[in-house]
């Protein structure tokens, strides 16, 4: 369907009966789609004010002005410091992976590709078990950042191929074409006629796959080697990263510590919403776009 | 061994393995090139220029990274299925046996799924048909945002939160049990299935639904008859990748289920995962090998594949626009 419009029986005379039940159907399906969003909002509201100890604000403040505020902020810069280095391995290789595929010279499709799929919905824990395997075994890291950086590439990875290929296919092919009848080679086709076209789609889905990087906890359990009475927040210790200091608000709720680790969540969801809506924003543009005069399919 | 950290070798699988994981994969990724249809002159029949060396720098480079998520998938493959056997060549079983960890998984997702599959496709439908666009612009980004947030978070949320306050409702209920773990996930799952469900909805062509209103049909009998029947492949991709989704998520599962392998089907109760069982020992909180963790992961690889299977079988029979 077209954006914007809707099809509907045309309607003559008052609502006859089946209409009143597509009035209650509706009804009923937008309760259901509120409610999650609800229930989620309650919930952390809930969190939020149990959790903060806000009938006793002047705890809080004091356990961060005596050091919390500062074991948080470093906990940040390493959640920040992971995740960049896990975008820089993951993002090239997996846009590169989606280009093979898409690109000149294309592979038999559909078991590569089927392959990247699959990747994609294995559970993030397994590749936990991966990076223990091949990072801290067999390559001797250590329960290091780089080693963390690594193994939450390779959740990445997958996601991001996914996402890139797909917003690849939406290049149309007239527009390689018409790159080779100009004489391009393809490595230039691809380069200043194909990534243009489909940044905004690259880039949109490349964010959310960091925004996931950025809250999993999963497979850095596995790797950091954690256990709850040594979490450390120092700097360059995968134990001390945003999502797994959160989990401290799980060993000793409601004291001056969990408050720290509250702000943490508040955090970790600030960021998740800048990223998803900065994500969304790149995406509803470039539809825009396609939908414009620009992408016009010729036919 | 509580305390410590889990990694240490026990047995270290050798070097070689990992090279021959490498070295199959870019054979079976090289494979599928060769199967492409024959070129002429240049890498594409239109191209008329010959490839400098930069773009065959840059095609030997796309390829290795074409090669990689074939190798991953080879690696994972061996590295699970030869770190579960421990040192004295025995299958690593862990503590209380698979099979209760096994039910437990499937209990835990089943009641996510139970809740989140119909909920998730009535969103679907609203959002895809049923809403005004102003209604849709909003509610559908605040939906998907759901998706996005930290399983960490949601953990935390069943625990302090979500499970306290179903405790006053329901009589019986332990605060970490399979119905607090199940109710929270799906929350998460939702909107995992009615995204893409939504998109399979809309990608329905006009022409049926026109065609089955014209014939008579009131829109609820439109959508119930002809546009959901039409979108059922994709829908059915939703719910594989909100069954994946449930049977490997892990903290939810670590902190929110329990740590109590039972085989029991009441959902009040704790009962432990696969993945809580990898979480449980990655902690510290149990005790476990590094053979049993790897053996539960293959257990949760191949539990994932199962599912899969079946969901595909579920939405194969009576379709009826294939």
């Amino acid at each position: 369907m077209t954006r914007g419009e809707r099809l509907r029986p045309v309607s003559l005379g008052p609502p006859p009966r089946h209409q009143r039940r597509g009035r209650l159907f509706a009804a009923v399906c937008m309760a259901v789609t509120l409610l999650p969003v609800l229930v989620v909002a309650v919930l952390l509201g809930a969190l939020v004010q149990s959790g903060a100890g806000l009938d006793e604000p002047t705890v809080v403040l004091h356990h961060l002005a005596e050091g919390g505020a500062q074991q948080l902020l470093r906990s940040v810069v390493g959640s920040l410091w992971l995740v960049s280095m896990c975008a820089c391995v993951a993002v090239p290789l997996g846009v590169g992976a989606a280009l093979q595929l898409e690109g000149p010279r294309r592979p038999v499709r559909s078991a590569l590709a089927l392959n990247i799929a699959s990747l994609a919905g294995v559970p993030s824990v397994l590749f936990g078990l991966v990076g223990l395997e091949l990072f801290v075994r067999a390559l001797h890291l250590g329960h290091s950042m780089v080693t963390a950086a690594l193994t939450l590439a390779l959740v990445v990875l997958p996601i991001v191929a996914v996402a890139a290929r797909s917003a690849l296919r939406a290049v149309p092919d007239e527009l390689r074409e018409a790159g080779y009848a100009l004489g391009a080679t393809p490595w230039q086709v691809t380069r200043q006629v194909v990534l243009p076209a489909a940044l905004p789609g690259i880039l949109s889905g490349t964010i959310l796959a960091i925004a996931r990087a950025f809250g999993e906890a999963a497979p850095l359990l596995l790797v950091a080697g954690m256990t709850m009475s040594g979490s450390s927040t120092a700097l360059g210790d995968p134990r001390g990263v945003l999502p797994l200091h959160v989990l401290a608000l799980l060993v000793e709720p409601r004291t001056a510590a969990s408050a720290e680790a509250l702000v943490g969540v508040v955090v970790l969801l600030g960021t998740l919403l800048v990223l998803s809506g900065w994500a969304m924003h790149l995406r509803h543009r470039h539809e825009r776009r396609r939908d414009g005069p620009w992408f016009e399919d010729p036919r | 061994m509580p305390g410590e950290r889990l990694g240490l070798p026990e047995v270290a699988l050798s070097p070689d393995r990992h090279f021959t994981c490498i070295g199959l994969g870019i054979a079976m990724t090289e494979r599928f090139h060769e199967r492409a249809p024959p070129s002429g002159a240049g890498p594409e029949p239109w191209c008329s220029r010959p490839a400098g060396s930069g773009d065959r720098m840059v095609g030997l480079a796309l390829r290795a990274c074409a090669a990689l998520p074939v190798i991953l998938s080879l690696s994972l493959l061996g590295i699970l299925a030869e770190g579960a056997w421990d040192g004295a060549g025995k299958l690593g079983i862990p503590e209380g046996g698979l099979w209760p960890r096994v039910l437990g998984t499937l209990l835990v997702s089943g009641v996510a799924l139970a809740v989140a599959v119909p909920l998730g496709l009535l969103a679907a439908l609203f959002l895809s048909e049923l809403a005004r666009p102003a209604v849709r612009r909003w509610l559908k980004p605040a939906l998907e945002l759901l998706a996005g947030i930290p399983t960490v978070v949601y953990a935390l949320l069943a625990v302090l939160v979500a499970g306290p306050a179903l405790a006053r409702v329901v009589p019986g209920l332990e605060v970490p049990s399979a119905l607090v773990a199940g109710l929270v996930l799906a929350l998460m799952l939702v909107p995992t299935i009615s995204s893409l469900s939504e998109d399979a909805l809309r990608a329905v062509p006009r022409e049926l639904r026109e065609a089955a209103l014209a014939l008579g049909a009131s829109r609820l009998r439109m959508l119930w008859l002809v546009v959901v029947p039409a979108a059922r492949p994709g829908i059915v991709a939703a719910v594989m990748l909100a069954v994946s989704r449930a049977v490997g998520e892990t903290m939810i599962m670590t902190y929110a289920a329990g740590h109590v392998p039972r085989t029991g089907l009441d959902p009040r109760v704790a009962v432990e995962t696969l993945t809580g069982y990898m979480g449980g020992v990655a902690l510290g909180q149990e005790p476990g090998t590094s053979a049993s963790v790897f053996t539960v992961g293959a257990a949760v690889l191949g539990l994932n594949v199962l599912a899969h299977a079946v969901v595909l079988r579920l939405g194969r029979r009576s379709g009826r626009w294939s």
